[in-house]
């Protein structure tokens, strides 16, 4: 027992030594922000999603140059988008601790205004105009006084504080309002943001393509359409009968339409049809009308069986019309040249909101309570875009050819596979980067004819990004000064001369941006367009017409459901687009999600407050009343002492730190969280009861089954992974030489970090790059991936159907994790029972099926019910590499629960889904226990 | 089954098990391959595990043949039939090009310039002319004349020919102007070679007046180019050197220096001729005030040498820039070396590391400290309420993450614990319910004599848990720290939520806010998440016996 002693005395100094070491590590490696810096500075923080520019950070310095006092910390707080992923920002909001200025999408700033996230700004801009003119009133004392001097002196102030004065009336009204909220919905508008930036859309046009089938004015120069009619024309829309024909001519076939005469509908030779049968797109081309209920088409592409047997949905268009001439089709049918893809991703940026507008659609009422997407000039819109799409061949034949294209380069525009496109001026930098000798021109626009006949001008759509400053930011008016140094003219003009600085260094035209300021978007175009080196006439054109459509722009409605709105008309959109639904039904749907939501903004809140202490004060009581029970008995019954009674308090103390961990960090939430899922909440604002609300709107909401789908679907990874690593498994177990190699390598992929695999496995999965798309495009599998029907080379993360699979696939590359459980497991198998089996005849497939596998069976369970949790807990992937898309494909229960608690901050809502996803995992735990019974075997049973 | 395979099947068996290790290992060879690229080898077709080569080449300007190896088969032709017409209409496309004619001031082979840039233009006429009318060949020469633009050509020749040039620098200076240095003068004019294996001639590449840098690293393993400027500001005035060029992928080294009045910046990091396009290399005087590690830096920082300089001619400044031959090895290195240097100057992946080793060290001995001792109380000692706590703990195990997310997030928020590294950490001091119930399996499992003789030597409790129990269940502690460890480096979720200050980002947020930055740039990503990997595999191959155990332990307990 004195080796015991001696221990202890020598171990003490070594005990010392290494806590030492520990503590001098962790002071040299804790990150100390604020270490050496200034006191007496202010630190204002600035989020702004993407890379940080140049121009943007010297505009940042300029502003520390001049105000000595502020310091600014700029970065994008890992946000991709705060728009579209506002998760951080509105944490930060919560936490108390956002960004002082951030840099927002401007058509989202109502929204979160309505929600208390931001700054009413009005208070500021009224000091700074009282401000001026106090200076000015000043200065006109001063005159009157003759004191040159002090008249001087205020006059070079009175110009420092003009220089940034953020009047309204300088703005192109589109771009102020879009910001202007009324929140407390006293009929005046608040104003929530500060326009930054601005952009609107007009038609691109190819001008050699549009020469090459002759849309040309009378000098032979390219003319763009003006028009939806002379973008597109429907003749007659009829249910029709195919009928083969006997004819040389391959793909000649006979339409029957005997409810409409094609004669008096104006059907002539060259003629474009689009023929809709069995959920399958075919276009055609009319070769001569033989009599009024009959014609002879060409089809492109082979028409599918069932076209020959019923009847078929047959629109006819008009074959001179740009859409239907600029387009072309391969022998196959498959599109190869777009005309015009109206709404697109790729091939343009423009969404229904833009075709509704020109229709003289609304999307909201005046007052911002009633949603009217469903606004029959909407739903003309939408009729004529459906019509665009059937006449290119079908939304899917237009993704499938889009899909082969990126940005950049690759843009179909600039390949010529995309003879028009409406965008946003920004492409103009695109073509100039990639395709500067390109010719083009832009329009504004196609509208309706009769629109334009009733004397409306064309319009557009603006977008762009403001300045705003969240409410609970701290140093606000030093962000404030921030703020008005950003959007003042000279640091407007500061950036923009250096991006141009930036773009001629490497070789490039610079087409300036527009700006929200008349006034400097006129300063733009004297310095950037006409000015200095002055841009090529093109591109001075294409320029102009953007800056001529700005007045005329329109902007998204400002609403509290702004961005619910954007998603449903988009979805709307595609629903219709792909014949899912009538227009005016998916429209009518969109309309009906997007009532229902602001109806719930405007209610009053459902129930009383919660009061949070009473609950506080309730836990607190029960954990009293068990500990005193538990204390209390046991001194009660006990009369132990010395020793024993020492153990007790060293029992006690000992577990103390996991007592307080499980009251403070795992009893007290289970209780908080409980509670909250019969709660609005929302942190911003005080908690609501609101009763079962929230479990009711879980059972009626779509995406709680969708990702509950998703989930599902990825256990299949469980008993794939247990399949692999003991695959693995059995062949490391046959002590082969290099064990220890082979193990390590089969290991080492599950423990890569998940953030750094996903950002892997994101390139692995790239369409055009990526590994498995390289390979399988290498042994010639793409050809047969198209004979299958399918759309190669693969999108996996980018199509809905392959997502998940892609995700799976990844998952198995982690399967060296269960394979180290297997070859435990493998190596407690007794011997013996292998002997046995042989000595009774038993083969190797038999032996593996007798006895291995039942002797592994507890450490299947096991996998098995932890592999179900964890299939509950799958997030980085999807956060990282698919943002939950597409389509909410891979939208998975612990990542839907994450948005609706830190993007949409329902704190409420996402504690009912915690709950119901506790609820699930305890039934499947159970299950699971009471089914082992009957096929897990313990080796002592 | 040990050892009882005869030799053929153990043949097949390592061969099977060589093809699986192959394709596991196939993402990180890819990985690691990628990290190296630029960004027109990522988009190269084919497979491509590794990087191109850098040919660190003695004579610039040259004609680069790798990127456009072969004209590629046209969809529409079999293998067969594409090798009998090849030559026929590749002439066709040939005869085109050389009717347009190529501008060569380069001084380049023209004939293998014109087959490089025939690839070129096949690759592209195969883009943009419908295929099935390629066999018409009887129309294959007005289809090619209607094709081939010289724009067309245009577009393919950087991409064929390397050549460094060098356009006017210019300066940003303290009161935020834009000065050209020298304007107005001839790009080629500014820069006096002062060896003779290097000389400029005046050119206009891409529509900018710029000097061609002609040199022969066979005639001097150096060469130096030098100009003598007026100065437009004092040196200290200077926030930034802009040089414009184009540079010709010789991964040459080079280097910078500024000398005005007596002093002397040089470049502070080795730079290289990487690139194939116009860039800016910004350069910018290092001052230790105004620096912040947490800003992205693109550029290159210039450090005062302190010997300083013999050149002081008052009212001008001296700028040289000096390239020394690279060997092959110090290309491929400073080509290997690029993307890493670049992803560490837009987010501070070192702090990152920093801050990450940190909490895992913090995570770790707090977890192995609460988590032994209540596991010591739970297996070792008797006490009211302990049954009844354990069978808790149990419970606890089963509860999913997902349900105290939320309030946790609200209590630390409460606590004024936002954006601070807290919640990252302070949980480990409460112990996991896990490591407790796995640590008080292996004490239960100890026999009491040796506590018996630690009380009669007059032990308390606290001795007897750390002398005698802890050393004891080392193995499993071991464990725990390795799985404390992967947990606390990988954990992306917790940092999401309560870290905004990117100041205070662990490794994972940070190559994440890197994915952010870069988005598509998928070599600077691969390089990132090798930076975050290998801490993890050079932890497992040091600690490889107790991962093995501790993922065997977990999965045992049935």
């Amino acid at each position: 027992m004195r080796r015991i002693r001696d221990a202890i005395f020598s171990d003490r100094l070594r005990t010392v030594g290494a806590f030492a070491a520990i503590a001098l590590v962790l002071w040299f490696l804790w990150p100390r922000p604020d270490a050496g810096k200034p006191a007496h500075k202010q630190v204002l923080t600035f989020w702004r999603a993407g890379t940080m520019q140049d121009a943007f950070l010297e505009a940042i310095e300029r502003f520390e140059h001049d105000n000595p006092d502020i310091e600014v910390i700029v970065g994008n707080a890992a946000i991709r988008n705060a728009t579209d992923d506002p998760q951080r920002f509105l944490t930060g909001v919560a936490g108390g601790v956002p960004p002082d200025v951030i840099y927002f999408d401007r058509y989202a700033v109502a929204e979160w205004a309505s929600r208390g996230a931001f700054e009413a700004l009005d208070g500021y801009l009224d000091a700074d105009l009282a401000a001026v003119r106090d200076i000015e009133q000043q200065l006109s004392d001063a005159r009157g006084r003759q004191d040159h001097a002090a008249a001087e002196q205020l006059a070079s102030q009175l110009a420092a504080r003009k220089a940034t004065l953020l009047d309204p009336a300088d703005f192109f009204p589109a771009t102020w309002n879009e910001a202007r909220y009324d929140r407390d919905g006293d009929g005046r508008a608040e104003q929530y943001g500060i326009p930054a930036t601005t952009d609107d859309r007009a038609l691109y046009y190819n001008e050699s393509r549009l020469k090459q089938d002759g849309f040309v004015d009378e000098q032979g120069n390219a003319r763009p359409p003006r028009t939806w009619a002379e973008v597109l024309t429907k003749r007659v829309e009829t249910t029709a009968i195919v009928e083969k024909m006997d004819s040389r001519v391959v793909n000649e076939e006979k339409l029957v339409c005997p409810d409409v005469d094609l004669l008096a509908a104006g059907v002539e030779e060259g003629d474009h049809l689009s023929l809709h049968t069995g959920g399958v797109l075919r276009v055609a081309t009319v070769r001569r009308v033989v009599s009024p209920h009959e014609l002879v088409m060409i089809a492109k592409g082979s028409l599918p069986a069932a076209a020959y047997e019923g009847g078929t949905h047959c629109k006819i268009f008009d074959g001179q019309g740009y859409l239907v001439k600029l387009s072309r089709w391969d022998r196959q049918g498959r599109l190869w040249r777009i005309g015009l893809a109206p709404v697109s991703n790729k091939a343009g940026n423009s969404w229904l909101y833009l075709f509704g507008w020109q229709n003289g659609g609304r999307f909201m009422t005046e007052d911002g309570r009633t949603c009217t997407l469903d606004d029959p000039r909407i739903v003309g819109a939408l009729d004529w875009l459906v019509d665009c799409y059937d006449a290119l061949g079908g939304y899917a034949a237009v993704a499938a050819m889009e899909s082969g294209y990126q940005g950049g380069w690759l843009d179909p525009f600039i390949q010529d596979k995309v003879a028009m496109r409406i965008d946003g001026n920004d492409f103009l930098n695109v073509i100039a980067q990639y395709r500067r000798q390109m010719d083009f021109g832009v329009a504004p626009a196609p509208m309706p004819a009769e629109r334009l006949a009733a004397g409306v001008e064309p319009i557009s759509w603006m977008g762009g990004y403001a300045y705003a400053i969240p409410s609970t930011a701290r140093n606000k008016d030093a962000a404030w000064r921030l703020v008005r140094w950003m959007a003042s003219p000279e640091a407007q003009m500061m950036q923009e001369r250096m991006r141009r600085d930036i773009a001629l260094s490497q070789g490039q035209l610079f087409v300036p941006g527009l700006n929200p300021r008349k006034m400097v978007n006129d300063a733009f175009e004297r310095t950037f367009v006409n000015g200095g080196a002055p841009l090529p006439k093109r591109y001075a054109a294409a320029y102009t017409v953007f800056r001529d459509l700005l007045p005329r722009a329109y902007h998204r409605p400002v609403t509290p459901v702004g961005q619910l709105l954007w998603m449903e008309h988009r979805r709307a959109t595609e629903r219709a687009l792909t014949h899912d639904a009538t227009p005016a039904d998916a429209l009518d749907r969109g309309t009906r999600v997007v009532q229902a939501q602001l109806e719930r903004v405007f209610a009053p809140p459902p129930g009383a407050p919660v009061r949070w202490s009473v609950i506080l004060i309730a836990y607190a009581a029960a954990l009293a009343l068990t500990a005193a029970g538990i204390v209390g008995h046991a001194f009660r019954r006990s009369r132990t002492k010395g020793y024993f009674r020492r153990q007790w308090y060293a029992g006690w103390a000992a577990a103390t730190p996991w007592m307080i961990g499980f009251i403070v960090f795992v009893g007290g939430p289970m209780v908080f969280s409980l509670v909250m899922s019969f709660t609005q909440y929302d942190v911003l604002n005080a908690a609501h009861w609101a009763g079962l609300a929230n479990y009711r709107e879980l059972a009626g909401d779509p995406l709680f089954y969708k990702s509950l789908y998703n989930t599902a679907f990825m256990a299949l990874g469980v008993p794939l992974g247990i399949v692999a690593g003991l695959a693995l498994a059995m062949l490391l177990d046959a002590n082969v030489r290099g064990l220890s190699t082979y193990r390590t390598l089969f290991y080492l992929p599950a423990i890569v970090p998940a953030v750094a695999a996903s950002i892997l496995w994101l390139w692995v999965f790239h369409p055009t790059g990526g590994l498995v798309n390289t390979v399988l495009g290498a042994i010639g599998m793409n050809d047969w991936l198209v004979r299958w029907g399918l759309d190669a080379p693969l999108k996996w993360l980018q199509t809905e159907g392959l997502a998940k699979p892609a995700l799976l696939i990844m998952g198995l590359w982690g399967a060296g994790a269960s394979m180290l459980i297997w070859l435990a497991g493998l190596k407690s198998v007794p011997e013996e029972l292998y002997e046995a089996a042989s000595i009774d005849g038993a083969g190797p497939l038999r032996r593996f099926l007798y006895v291995t596998l039942p002797m592994l069976t507890p450490y299947i369970f096991f996998n098995l019910i932890m592999g179900t949790i964890g299939v509950f807990q799958i997030f980085t992937q999807a956060y990282i590499m698919t943002e939950g898309g597409p389509n909410d494909a891979t939208m998975f229960y612990a990542y839907n629960l994450f948005n609706q608690a830190f993007r949409y901050l329902r704190m409420g809502y996402a504690s009912a889904l915690a709950w119901v996803l506790f609820a699930i995992i305890m039934i499947l735990t159970l299950i699971q226990l009471k089914t082992s019974k009957r096929w897990v075997h313990y080796a002592n049973d | 089954m040990i050892n009882k395979h005869r030799p053929p099947t153990r043949l097949l068996l390592h061969a099977v098990l060589i093809a699986g290790a192959l394709l596991f290992s196939l993402p990180f060879a890819w990985m690691i391959g990628t990290s190296m690229m630029d960004e027109r080898e990522m988009l190269r077709p084919g497979v491509h595990l590794l990087p191109e080569a850098p040919e660190p080449r003695a004579r610039s300007p040259y004609l680069d043949t790798s990127a456009f190896p072969e004209p590629p088969k046209p969809r529409v032709f079999m293998e067969a039939n594409w090798n009998i017409y090849k030559g026929q209409i590749l002439a066709v496309v040939r005869d085109r090009i050389e009717q347009l004619g190529i501008d060569n001031p380069d001084g380049l082979d023209p004939d293998r310039l014109t087959t490089q840039v025939l690839h070129g233009v096949w690759l592209r006429v195969l883009d943009v002319v419908q295929q099935e009318k390629l066999r018409d060949l009887a129309n294959v020469i007005p289809l090619m004349n209607a094709t081939v633009t010289p724009e067309m050509i245009n577009e393919v020749l950087p991409q064929v020919r390397r050549r460094l040039c060098l356009a006017l620098p210019s300066v940003r200076t303290a009161d935020f102007r834009h000065v050209d240095l020298a304007a107005g003068t001839p790009a080629a004019d500014f820069w006096q070679p002062t060896s003779d294996n290097v000389r400029l001639e005046p050119l206009v590449d891409d529509g900018r007046d710029c000097g061609l840098v002609r040199y022969d690293f066979d005639r001097g393993e150096r060469w130096q180019l030098q100009a003598v400027i007026d100065r437009p500001v004092p040196l200290d005035q200077i926030r930034m050197l802009a040089l414009a060029m184009r540079q010709d992928e010789t991964w040459h080294g080079y280097e910078v220096t500024v000398e005005a009045g007596g002093q002397m910046w040089r470049s502070a990091e080795p730079l290289h001729f990487g690139g194939t396009q116009w860039q800016e290399v910004l350069l910018k005087p290092y001052d230790p005030a105004r620096y912040d590690p947490y800003q992205p830096h693109p550029w290159t920082w210039l450090e005062q040498v302190a010997a300083g300089s013999t050149f002081s001619e008052p009212g001008k400044m001296r700028i040289t820039l000096s390239a020394t031959k690279s060997s092959p090895l110090a290309a491929w290195y400073a080509k290997a070396a690029a993307n890493y240097r670049l992803a560490s100057k837009q987010v501070p992946m070192w702090r990152y590391a920093a801050t990450s080793v940190a909490l895992v060290v913090l995570n770790i001995v707090l977890m192995v400290l609460s988590s032994s001792l209540a596991a010591y109380a739970f297996a070792r000692l008797q006490w009211p309420g302990r049954d009844f706590l354990f069978v808790l703990l149990l419970a606890t195990l089963m509860i999913p993450q997902q349900v105290t997310l939320i309030p946790g997030f609200i209590i630390m928020k409460w606590l004024g614990w936002y954006n601070t590294l807290n919640p990252l950490w302070v949980g480990a001091a409460f112990g996991s319910a896990f490591s407790i119930f796995l640590l008080r399996q292996f004490m239960k499992g100890i026999p009491t004599d040796l506590e018996d003789a630690a009380r009669i030597d007059g032990c308390g409790f606290l001795r007897i848990w750390w002398h005698i129990m802890l050393p004891l269940v080392k193995p499993t502690l071991a464990a725990i720290a390795v799985f404390t460890f992967i947990a606390t480096w990988n954990d992306f979720m917790t940092p999401l939520i309560y870290l905004n200050d990117q100041r205070l980002y662990p490794l994972s947020l940070g190559l994440f806010q890197l994915q952010t930055v870069l988005g598509q740039n998928y070599a600077m990503m691969m390089a990132g998440s090798i930076m975050m990997t290998i801490p993890v595999i050079g932890v497992f191959f040091f600690a490889q016996k107790y991962f093995v155990q501790g993922i065997t332990l977990t999965g045992i307990k049935g």
